[in-house]
């Protein structure tokens, strides 16, 4: 499934959401742009951290995190793994996306 | 056996860059499979047999030399040997295609893959069967007692899997079609993930039917193999049209034997001469360095795995339990994550989730989430393990004590 949102430090990106193996009604995730993002995840997780987030670890390359009960995997590329996401709707999906790529406090 | 000219065949690794730990879910495929499908598709590209030139009839002869490679593979007749899409497809055609009565009872165990699960649970509500499940004892595989309990109502069928997909544990399917045979229960074997393994004889195993994919063995995509007893019931094919009968009436038609009856509709006749050629491939590495080399893989992987304690690696210890199939988690860790980090820090491929056996995990395992797979074949290398074994020890430097 593809859709669309417009990013603060990437503008206007395609994302390829694809449901991953879960069970028991709670959904897992994967979310790839169609180009390779470079996120700065020093600055994305001084907002993640002022958001409340609970950071469970960062290095250059990626960014765990939980929001709420959903566990979030963010590499610099800009591929997101979320995992635990209830109900299992995909819909529900883009909610977590737009808090992961436009988290408040974040500038251009 | 030369591993490095070995790998050189596959392109993939050749290239070098990626470690492919994904070989339960597909192995990959030497050059001269896709130069044997490449060849039938542009110098013997026909329909089989239906055609009267000498063009069409060396197409057939390919054809027909794949299922007599088939055949040989497996220790059975050509005609005891239909070409099937997938294992899935052969379970499927079995289950749908014996003549059941209300009441029969068919026999499975809890650690099968969907593909000998579902095709079941159709296949019982369809035609009111009583469907029973085999807990087995992943840790002990010698015993038999829950086997033995399960067969002594003479139940009309046992379907199982010679090895779990998920633990790389070998059932004890040998002693299990004995005593089902003692009892007249017709047996059915899975195999999708022990043919690359080790060698299989269908008629020293007195098994009825037997599935296998082309695709977990260095073959192509998209086909496999049912093998048939020819002493067997013969089920109903479940697909029918054009080339599967001896005659069509407008009331009617009359299906051809095994195995024509089951191929229906044009046939994958540049897949067939791929999965031919695979078969020729593990003929030529042979199963006695394969079976060598994977088990000192699994030891090594075994070793090392069990080396970290936030790892918890699912079934039996040991390598003569265990055919380079490791299920694990890393701390509490969601597995998808885990996955991601793998291919991220290593370009290592595994697979993450419940691999098509969700009551395995959640009835057996008791884990809700899945697992994280990481499956080798003898292709596979120390060093690759060790790089896995570094990317292990950088996840949990990163994730600390989370």
């Amino acid at each position: 499934m593809r859709e669309e949102i417009d990013t603060i430090t990437n503008g206007p990106i395609v994302l390829e959401i694809t449901r991953l193996c879960s069970a028991k009604n709670i959904g897992d995730f994967e979310v790839a742009p169609f180009k390779n993002l470079k996120l700065d995840l020093d600055r994305f997780s001084s907002c993640y951290r002022s958001c409340g987030y609970d950071l469970n670890g960062m290095d250059s390359e990626t960014c765990l995190f939980k929001i709420g009960e959903v566990e979030v995997t963010l590499f610099c590329d800009g591929r997101i793994v979320l995992e635990r996401i209830d109900p299992d709707e995909f819909g529900r999906v883009m909610e977590f996306v737009e808090k992961i790529y436009n988290p408040p406090g974040l500038e251009k | 056996m030369d591993i490095e000219s070995i790998r050189h065949q596959f392109p993939i690794l050749a290239e070098g860059g990626i470690i492919y730990f994904d070989n339960a879910a597909t192995s990959l495929m030497p050059r001269q499979v896709a130069e044997a499908m490449m060849e039938s598709d542009l110098y013997y590209r026909a329909n089989v047999g239906r055609g009267l030139s000498r063009h069409t009839k060396r197409t057939t002869g390919v054809f027909e030399e794949g299922r007599e490679k088939v055949a040989d593979f497996l220790g059975a007749e050509p005609r005891e040997i239909v070409f099937v899409r997938n294992t899935t497809e052969a379970i499927n055609i079995i289950a749908c295609g014996l003549p059941w009565k209300k009441g029969d009872r068919v026999v499975t165990t809890l650690a099968e893959h969907h593909s000998n699960l579902l095709p079941w649970q159709v296949t019982a509500k369809r035609n009111g069967l009583k469907l029973e499940y085999v807990i087995p004892d992943l840790n002990d595989l010698g015993d038999l007692e829950p086997y033995n309990k399960a067969l002594e109502s003479k139940p009309r069928l046992v379907s199982m899997v010679y090895v779990s997909n998920v633990l790389g544990v070998r059932l004890p399917v040998a002693e299990v079609v004995r005593m089902a045979k003692e009892r007249g229960t017709l047996t059915m074997v899975d195999a999708a993930q022990a043919a690359p393994h080790f060698p299989i004889n269908v008629k020293e195993l007195g098994v009825d039917y037997l599935a296998i994919s082309a695709h977990k063995m260095y073959g192509p995509t998209g086909i496999g193999a049912l093998y048939i007893s020819k002493d067997a019931p013969q089920p109903q094919p479940l697909l029918v049209g054009g080339g599967m009968v001896t005659d069509v009436m407008l009331d009617g038609f009359r299906v051809a034997e095994t195995p024509t009856g089951f191929e229906a509709g044009t046939q994958p006749i540049a897949a067939v001469a791929g999965f031919a050629r695979a078969v020729d491939f593990i003929g030529e590495v042979g199963f006695d360095n394969i079976e060598k080399r994977c088990k000192h893989l699994t030891g090594e992987f075994d070793h090392k795995i069990r080396s970290y304690d936030r790892l918890r690696v699912f079934g039996a210890e040991g390598t003569d339990k265990r055919l380079g199939i490791f299920a694990f988690h890393i701390a509490d860790l969601g597995v998808h994550r885990v996955a991601s980090l793998y291919d991220q820090f290593g370009n290592i491929v595994l697979r993450s989730g419940h691999h098509c056996a969700i009551p395995l995990h959640q009835e057996v395992l008791g884990v809700e989430r899945g697992t994280v797979r990481a499956s080798m074949a003898f292709y596979n290398t120390v060093e690759e393990i060790d790089k896995f074994m570094e990317v292990t020890e950088r996840i949990l430097e990163l994730v600390g004590d989370a």
